[in-house]
């Protein structure tokens, strides 16, 4: 017990005093090495170094390559447009836009934060030119913008899975019901919410304009399709099914939309490439952690006192995510997975919880940390690209927010949600 | 944020050092997924693949995040909380910036140190299949954090002379 | 800290599963050896099932001194003389042959050169077994292999042998393996029996050609420093224990290899037993394999003829 309080202290005192979340990581090892009497720089440079040397995470960067690909080369745009086209001129329509583009974008891109930047980036100016309120159009963006993290491609769930040892592709696979079932969910919200908004509706777009606009987008349409069915057929791993996206974004981008210019490229690749190295550099903070806690017997510890609800799972789950919620709350997404992975997986499994099941609770759970503040890097990203406040945001995001806790309940009361049509397609 | 208008002579340097670290950083990128998907292509049009695709890939994999959390590091790019630092009144800010900063250079000499050592224990080992020398990737992560302790250094400085903290780099 | 610091905590540290016969030796031989006989100023800790990383960080560990004790593969081989040839295809007989070669003065001559080069103590020789071929499709003949996607371990000698055999060779890392076999991303894996059975990979690979073209060891190293500062009296307990340890997990693997071929029979694994003109055909394929080991270290022909001679 003494060994999880040092660690936990070690680590967030030095974050609350604005160290990077990397270091801090690295402190609170170090915490843990001198409490056990066990200090070694080769264990800190070591694990540094092993954590990141692993082929399943390359499916990260690649993933963030072709997403800044898209952004970058006119996929995300023309994305944009088909919603617009679609349901741009209905009453509360940029909305749905919205969340319409998130889902879809989500389907191309593995990380929230990227998300809620590009979609954004474009769809906030409109939606407050359309007559929106600014803090309930960006805390719409940020709501739609952490399904990503739940429809494959998805940078946690590959985090999950290399830690866990879950297939990566059945996560993948698992992720795609529910997080159309976020999407709903924020559908119906901004169903109720919108009725109070004053705006002014698009003009209605003629059937050989949204063609148009289909056709356009075809080719962006085509990605999910190809990354799916890739994975669902055994073409490629998940790793490659990274590397095929960003070259078939290339490929789009550079030939068939002829957007991009080399200097754009040089920029889009140095940019995928540092903030991969940020996440990584978690990742790797997050193996030297997680070592010194296997050393500090720590996941025993947690097993032990969470040992008394392995006859009730549903109890145990409820208990696992307030748990979660409230870390995540606090902490950003990559350490708490990496972290608390190797600490809850054999309290799951001695409970007979499907593992693939409890990724993608664990995962959504996580993705609405992502909102809350103190540290929330949707949060941030929202507010930074709605031009707001942080205090604003959350107030217009709250009712989105609700509904994404509401539907997390009924995914723990109900598992089959997840399960049944995981077992359909796999 | 980096501020716009070029300052001192450090700043000229530490913006070359950054492009040097870009191009880096996008060679390697391109090298792991030229490499990923070559294994691809090979295995469904030609049947054969590249048997050290993917160490190489791995190894491009690591220099990346070496040259990127260096970059990261001098553009201040790394998650970082720094809530409650901004609330704080200037002179406890001054002193928490001085306790952070010196903090993470401590670690982060740890780690450099950690990095030399296992670099010289390595110094003969090879990949399996590559027979690339594995000491260059705790030479690589040496290099990254000595980086990012002269950044940490560099705050440490502002802090102390009381140079406006609020730009520069998260610690 | 707990108050009875002055013992001195050795963790030992292996990947395979916790029901593997390494560790079942562990827990019932090596800790209670260990742990009576120093009188209770060594104390042992099992990391089992990869909880501190795979081969490759188990070695790096093990050498920086961060883990007193590794159990691990001949992932050094390229870095010392002679440990490589444990690894040669179609070495040993069988297991008697194995055990007695190796846990003689031959497989002595292995690794005298493991502390120089490095840092390393050794402590004994375990056994993984004898490779054989888990695949998705089945190899009932030589030309079976042509297009098959194998997944062979990153080892250099391990891939050539692949290759040999006409297979197309993926070396995934061993934790990929059960993932890309679901993808179908690769056909096959080559392992030892006990590890296709508790790696699950069974489930996916229905055909097995009981090929036994290489012997897989596993080696006990200890950090040299460690082992410095343990006392005579202290190293001798610590090397007994392995020895008793490691004969014991040589009894139960042999011993539980027949039921582990039953239980995958029973699953519906199809076990191939090659022909005289196809396991002929086998260690043709893979002569180069000693060709390129003498080429490279000229004393490895002399201690080969000595493992022949042996059985
Ligand atoms: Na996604
Ligand atoms: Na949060």
């Amino acid at each position: 017990m003494t060994e999880l309080l040092i660690f936990v202290a070690a680590l967030l005192v030095p974050i609350a005093f604005g160290i990077s979340i990397a270091i801090a990581l690295i402190i609170a090892s170090v915490a843990l090495m001198l409490h056990l009497d066990m200090f070694s720089t080769q264990v800190i440079a070591e694990n540094l170094v092993s954590g990141a040397n692993n082929f399943s995470l390359m499916a990260i960067p690649f993933f963030i390559l072709a997403g800044e690909l898209m952004n970058a080369g006119g996929i995300t745009r023309r994305i944009i447009d088909l919603g617009l086209a679609l349901v741009g001129h209905k009453r509360g329509g940029m909305g749905y836009v919205s969340i319409i583009a998130a889902i879809l974008f989500a389907s191309l891109s593995g990380s929230a934060v990227a998300d809620t930047v590009a979609l954004g980036a474009v769809l906030i100016p409109l939606m407050i030119k359309a007559g929106y309120d600014r803090n309930r159009a960006t805390g719409l963006i940020a709501s739609g913008g952490i399904i990503a993290g739940v429809i494959p491609p998805s940078i946690p769930l590959i985090l999950f899975g290399v830690t866990s040892g879950v297939s990566i592709s059945k996560l993948f696979l698992a992720g795609i019901v529910p997080g159309m079932l976020m999407g709903l969910a924020l559908i119906l919200t901004w169903w109720i919410v919108s009725h109070r908004d004053e705006q002014t509706p698009l003009p209605k777009q003629n059937t050989s304009e949204v063609l148009r606009a289909l056709r356009s987008s075809v080719w962006a349409l085509l990605l999910p399709v190809i990354i799916v069915g890739g994975l669902r057929f055994g073409i490629f791993t998940p790793t490659e099914a990274g590397v095929v996206a960003a070259f078939y974004a290339l490929l789009v981008s550079v030939v068939i939309y002829r957007e991009l210019t080399f200097a754009q490229l040089f920029e889009v690749f140095k940019s995928s490439a540092r903030l991969t190295s940020v996440i990584m550099l978690l990742v790797a903070a997050s193996s030297i952690s997680a070592w010194m806690m296997t050393m500090a017997d720590i996941p025993m510890m947690v097993s032990d006192m969470l040992s008394g609800f392995a006859d009730s799972p549903l109890l145990l789950l409820l208990l696992i995510n307030a748990i979660v919620l409230i870390i995540g709350m606090t902490m950003d997404l990559a350490p708490v997975i990496l972290i608390l992975t190797p600490v809850l997986m054999p309290v799951i499994t001695e409970a007979g919880i499907d593992p693939v099941y409890f990724g993608i609770i664990f995962i959504i759970n996580l993705g609405i940390g992502l909102l809350t503040p103190p540290v929330g890097t949707v949060l941030a990203a929202a507010t930074s690209v709605g031009q707001t406040t942080m205090g604003g945001v959350v107030r217009g995001m709250s009712p989105f927010l609700i509904a994404q806790l509401l539907l997390l309940f009924l995914l723990l009361l109900f598992p089959q949600i997840v399960l049944v049509p995981l077992h359909w397609m796999s | 944020m980096n501020s716009p208008q070029p300052q001192e002579k450090g700043a000229s340097g530490k913006h070359r050092l950054n492009t040097v670290l870009g191009i880096c950083m996008a060679i390697c990128l391109t090298a792991m997924a030229v490499l990923v998907f070559g294994n691809v292509i090979l295995r469904y049009l030609f049947n054969s693949g590249i048997t050290w695709s993917e160490e190489m890939s791995r190894y491009f994999f690591v220099f990346m995040i070496f040259f990127g959390s260096a970059s990261a590091a001098i553009m201040g790019k790394h998650i970082s909380v720094d809530l409650l630092v901004r609330r704080l009144a200037p002179g406890n800010r001054r002193i928490v910036l001085v306790i952070a900063n010196l903090l993470s250079i401590v670690v982060l000499a740890m780690l450099a140190i950690g990095s030399w050592e296992l670099a010289e224990i390595n110094r003969n080992s090879h990949g399996p299949v590559t027979g690339f020398p594995l000491w260059l990737l705790f030479a690589g992560c040496l290099g990254m954090a000595v980086c990012m302790a002269v950044v940490a250094c560099r705050d440490l400085l502002r802090a102390l002379t009381g140079a406006s903290s609020e730009q520069g780099g998260n610690p | 800290a707990p108050a009875a610091t002055a013992a001195t905590t050795i963790k030992i540290a292996n990947f395979f599963p916790d029901a593997h016969p390494v560790n079942v030796a562990l827990r019932e031989v090596f800790k209670p050896a260990v742990e009576e006989q120093s009188k209770g100023e060594l104390r042992v800790r099992i990391y089992a099932n990869g909880a501190l990383g795979g081969d490759e960080r188990l070695y790096n560990s093990v050498r920086g001194g961060t883990l007193e004790i590794a159990i691990i593969g001949t992932i050094m081989e390229k870095e010392v003389d002679y440990v490589g040839i444990a690894q040669q295809p179609f070495l040993f007989t069988n297991y008697d042959h194995a055990r007695n070669v190796l846990r003689g003065p031959i497989g002595d001559s292995l690794v005298a050169d493991f502390k120089d080069k490095l840092g390393l103590e050794f402590l004994g020789w375990g056994v993984q077994g004898f490779r054989v071929i888990a695949s998705s499709k089945p190899i009932k003949q030589f030309s079976d292999f042509q297009g098959l996607r194998l997944r062979f371990p990153g080892i250099e000698n391990m891939v050539a042998i692949g290759q040999a055999l006409g297979a197309n060779v993926t070396p995934l890392p061993i934790n990929e393996v059960f993932g890309a076999l679901e993808q179908r991303v690769v056909d096959g894996v080559e392992n030892p029996y006990p590890n296709l059975y508790t790696a699950k990979w069974y489930e996916l690979t229905k055909y097995v050609l009981e090929s036994n073209h290489v012997f897989s060891p596993n080696l006990y190293v200890a950090n040299e420093r460690f082992w410095n500062k343990l006392s005579a009296e202290q190293q001798a307990v610590v090397r007994n224990a392995v020895q008793a340890s490691t004969a014991r997990e040589w009894e139960l693997l042999i011993s539980e290899e027949a039921g582990v071929k039953e239980t995958l029979q029973k699953e519906g694994v199809e076990i191939t037993v090659p022909s005289e003109e196809f396991r002929g055909q086998l260690q043709q394929a893979v002569q180069d394999s000693y060709a390129k080991l003498y080429a490279r270290t000229p004393g490895a022909e002399a201690i080969v003829k000595q493992i022949r001679e042996a059985k």
